[in-house]
């Protein structure tokens, strides 16, 4: 069994905008779990791509709806629970896929794979929105 | 972000500072696009970029493909260490034509 522990929890808006802030919080979030450097870096790049892809993709558009980051660490594990109230995702959008050199999209999905552990949408409790849960292992 | 553009020989380079994230990446692109559109070999400097993101990434990859259908040249310059964590996470550092720096560079024909 594992226990969640202290959890961050970080609120913005389907705004562009606001990334160079969430992507301060994540650090500082994680930077409480004494991960290294580069392990932070590369969470931070992650992360920013799925918030970008809510703001992109699930949101479509610039605008006022809430998105939630939730973070805390499971065992070995730090997980990234992001939330939206979107229309719920195509639930195999978060595979990889090769990069098409001609056709560059799905950059942010290789990404997020590359640095985490595991990906996945999680089912949601309310009938619209998505939870995309990313692990990754610290320690 | 902001940019800067300045010509080094025969290369219009596009200084890039700040971050280039899915806010900003529209006007890298812009500015890539149009001296690439006005037939310029050029040079993206990253060496100023506190962070990049897919979207900026996405207008590099642009610009580069453009540049070749062009025959033009186009490249990296003095890429930062957190530009080249996303380059290197996405295994485009060996895709995309990256430099140390301008001066000695020659232009060499596009294949």
């Amino acid at each position: 069994m594992t226990t969640a522990l202290a959890q961050t929890e970080i609120r913005f808006t389907s705004r562009s905008a606001q990334l160079h802030r969430v992507r301060g919080e994540i650090r500082s979030a994680c930077e409480q779990y004494r991960c290294s450097r580069e392990c932070i870096d590369h969470i931070v790049i992650a992360v920013n791509e799925a918030c970008t892809n809510v703001i992109e993709h699930a949101y479509g558009k610039e605008c006022d709806a809430e998105i939630v980051l939730k973070i805390f660490k499971d065992g070995t594990a730090l997980v990234f629970h992001l939330i939206d109230h979107a229309r719920p995702s195509d639930r195999d959008c978060v595979r990889p896929q090769a990069i098409d050199l001609s056709r560059p999209g799905g950059l942010g999905v290789l990404l997020i794979n590359e640095v985490m552990d595991k990906v996945r949408f999680l089912e949601c409790a309310h009938a619209d929105g998505n939870v995309l849960e990313m692990r990754k292992t610290i320690e | 972000m902001n940019y800067q553009i300045r010509t080094e020989g025969q290369y219009t380079v596009i200084a890039l500072r700040g971050d280039v994230d899915l806010h900003h990446s529209p006007k890298a692109r812009e500015q890539i696009l149009k001296y690439l559109g006005d037939q310029c070999h050029v040079m993206v400097d990253l060496a100023d970029v506190a962070y990049i993101d897919s979207s900026g990434i996405a207008s590099l990859i642009e610009g580069f493909q453009l540049a070749k259908q062009h025959k033009l040249q186009f490249g990296l310059v003095g890429v930062s260490e957190p530009a080249m964590q996303v380059l290197k996470l996405a295994r485009l550092d060996r895709v995309l034509p990256i430099h140390q720096t301008i001066s000695g560079m020659a232009l060499v024909s596009i294949r």
